[in-house]
């Protein structure tokens, strides 16, 4: 087995508040190969966007507050911020949630591309400065006259791509994206998916892909983690999780889909996430969880394996009664 | 449970266009010749399906009297939205008809509690006597929403999560006793797993209390899971309207076609195509002329880019426009939905 391009073991995020500190990741652990497809699904306040900008170490108002994150080896969450500087991009990049609103409105798209260059010391004539985006857009699906427009004057599923452009321009190792087609119709959010698993395939950069639809991962990704209440709490191949869930939160979460097959059939999660102002005790996810018994209300559930499956963990004292 | 004597809200060939640039000169058709009805003797479930710029806002809009027609008219009962007489009229009609916006972060004054805006149109409209009756009627629809009063009255919005605020919404609305009940978007930004719930709050509403129900969304899937009917809307123009089930499982319209087809699966064995991505485009402006749907069509013809096709009857519980499908009748979307009805659930339609 090839060693993984990123490696992460035991983070723990924490924000600051008003009201004490908010635990928004508690001891997450999962790792990527380089080339592999892993993605981190879950709902609002799962601590899934927040596991991302700590690795960008982007983070507000937050602080990595345990655990280790290496990217090909590097410890990040050592890194000075001048390393992080150069490491971003160039090693590991960001494919944003808004890309409507994360480019510059002021700058035309080949000077926003250019930044990119310019900020690893990369430099070029101006002519092969054009010729190199002219080949980066053509890679992410737009004509190289793009390079000349302001973001007003793209649609958001070209503006998305154009984040695309950025995020592989230095050919990193590993490219996060988050959320990258929420804000897109879609059947622009299927062409953009394609792209992006074409450039990454292309680069054999490995990604992480966060989101909050199941079925977009299910066609997606490779493995897929879980996420509740800033605990991963499955892991594991996705087909695999698929066709045998072993957590109850994750088969409720599949059941929830709606599908081409059931009209008029409803299967909705009771009950709310609970505040990551409090630690729950026991397993985050009991007092919504049809199959919690005693034990659950005390004991936290660690990650273990599922039998029978490599690479396959869920945190349930009761992973073995989980059945679709 | 239907009634004979519920009032429909009817839209009749309307037209809305919005003008800009020096003189209007340049025209948007936000919809073209849109024939739809809603309640009255068949409370049915009208799904709206369209992406950005369909025109489905603008459809709400002209449902809720926001927003005039430029052709055409929208009635409430034998009435005009336009002409009614009287505050009497008015109120009924916004009594009746109801609306649950996309936002459940937006619609809600922070500065009030979560209660505020139920009870107050409970008091004017005249349903409840004072602030006491309101406020049980109040918590009578809270927990038919499956919210309980007792952690929710008295609470101020940030206090609450986007699905109980959603919720409190359609509570607001149900309060109100309406025969019409308008969703735009209700779900799209509410978490997967809240989703389910407050769809199957809808379909309650509509089933049990006979509210007639437009969803309009984005969402195919949830579409089909909660209509009887879905319409599908591109550039304005109904693309194709029929029964949930010829529009989802024997979809005609290429523009439904590619639409199905961008949906994934939410199982990983099937296959989703995403390498070959259909090279559809992406909507950027609408052509002046024929089809809004030519220039990402796989099917165009040279005359799709001159002629508008009309709504052609293809089945009595479908019709598409497109010339594909072009044939001796045409036909209105109203009408379809008139043949289509309340279709009920069949058995064999659990998951498998």
């Amino acid at each position: 087995m090839t060693a993984p391009v990123l490696d992460v073991a035991g983070l723990s995020v924490e924000y600051r508040t008003s009201s004490g500190p908010a635990f928004a990741v508690t001891d997450v652990s999962f790792s990527v190969q380089p080339g592999g497809r892993i993605g981190l699904v879950g709902e609002s306040g799962s601590g899934k966007s927040t596991t991302v900008l700590a690795l960008m170490r982007l983070l507000r108002n937050g602080s990595i507050a345990a655990g280790s994150a290496r990217l090909e080896g590097v410890e990040l969450t050592g890194l000075s911020e001048s390393a992080m500087r150069a490491t971003r991009f160039a090693r590991m990049s960001l494919v944003p949630q808004g890309a409507m609103s994360s480019l510059n409105p002021v700058l035309r798209i080949s000077e926003q591309i250019g930044d990119i260059f310019d900020d690893h010391g990369i430099r070029h004539g101006a002519a092969a400065r054009r010729a190199i985006l002219d080949t980066l857009l053509n890679r992410v699906g737009l004509a190289a006259a793009v390079q000349d427009r302001f973001p007003h004057q793209l649609s958001g599923g070209m503006k998305q791509r154009v984040c695309i452009a950025m995020a592989i321009a230095l050919e990193p190792a590993l490219i996060l994206a988050d959320e990258p087609t929420s804000a897109l119709d879609v059947m622009v959010q299927k062409q953009v998916m394609a792209t992006l698993g074409r450039v990454q395939a292309d680069i054999g950069a490995g990604i992480v892909l966060i989101g909050h639809d199941m079925a977009l991962m299910a066609h997606f990704v490779d493995d897929l983690g879980v996420m509740y209440a800033g605990r991963m709490v499955e892991r594991g191949p996705v087909r695999r999780l698929f066709a045998a869930p072993h957590h109850p939160y994750t088969l409720l979460l599949i059941e929830a889909l709606p599908t081409f097959r059931a009209r008029g059939r409803f299967r909705g999660i009771p009950g709310v996430a609970p505040s990551l102002l409090t630690q729950v005790a026991g397993c985050p996810f009991h007092p919504r969880c049809p199959m919690a018994v005693d034990r659950c209300r005390t004991e936290t559930p660690a990650l273990r394996p599922v039998a029978g499956a490599q690479g396959h963990v869920a945190a349930c004292h009761r992973a073995e009664d989980v059945s679709r | 449970m239907t009634d004979e004597t519920r009032p429909a809200l009817v839209a009749e060939h309307v037209d809305v266009t919005f003008s800009a640039g020096f003189g209007g000169r340049i025209k948007t058709h936000a919809l073209r010749d849109l024939s739809l009805v809603v309640g009255g003797a068949q409370p049915a479930i009208t799904a709206v399906v369209g992406e950005s710029g369909s025109g489905k806002t603008t459809l709400m809009r002209l449902l809720l009297g926001f927003q005039s027609a430029t052709a055409g008219a929208v009635r409430f009962g034998d009435v005009a939205l336009t002409e009614f007489r009287g505050a009497a009229a008015l109120n009924d009609y916004r009594r009746q008809v109801q609306a649950v916006f996309q936002d459940p972060f937006d619609v809600f004054n922070p500065f009030y509690r979560i209660e505020h805006p139920l009870v107050a149109p409970l008091v004017t409209f005249g349903l409840a006597r004072n602030r006491a009756q309101a406020l049980d009627l109040v918590a009578e629809a809270m927990a038919a929403v499956g919210l309980r009063p007792s952690e929710t009255i008295g609470k101020y919005p940030h206090q609450l999560s986007g699905g109980q605020r959603q919720r409190v919404m359609i509570a607001r609305a149900l309060s109100l006793r309406p025969t019409i009940l308008l969703a735009d978007e209700p779900v799209s930004m509410v978490d997967a797993s809240l989703r389910s719930t407050i769809l199957e709050s809808l379909w309650q509403m509509n089933r049990e209390k006979g509210i007639a129900l437009v969803y309009v969304t984005h969402d195919l899937a949830t579409a089909y899971q909660i209509a009887d009917v879905i319409l599908v809307l591109y550039g304005g123009m109904v693309m194709e309207v029929g029964s949930a089930r010829q529009v989802i499982h024997a979809p005609r319209h290429p523009y439904t076609r590619a639409l199905i087809d961008a949906v994934p699966s939410p199982d990983p064995d099937v296959d989703w195509n995403l390498g070959d991505g259909r090279a559809t485009g992406e909507m950027q402006g609408l052509p002046s002329a024929g089809c809004p749907f030519a220039p990402r069509c796989a099917d165009a013809m040279a005359r799709c880019g001159i002629e508008t096709p009309a709504l052609y009857r293809t089945e009595t519980d479908r019709a598409t426009a497109c010339f594909l499908d072009e044939g001796p009748e045409t036909t209105t979307a109203a009408k379809v939905q008139h043949s289509v009805g309340i279709v009920p659930v069949q058995i064999e339609d659990k998951a498998g």
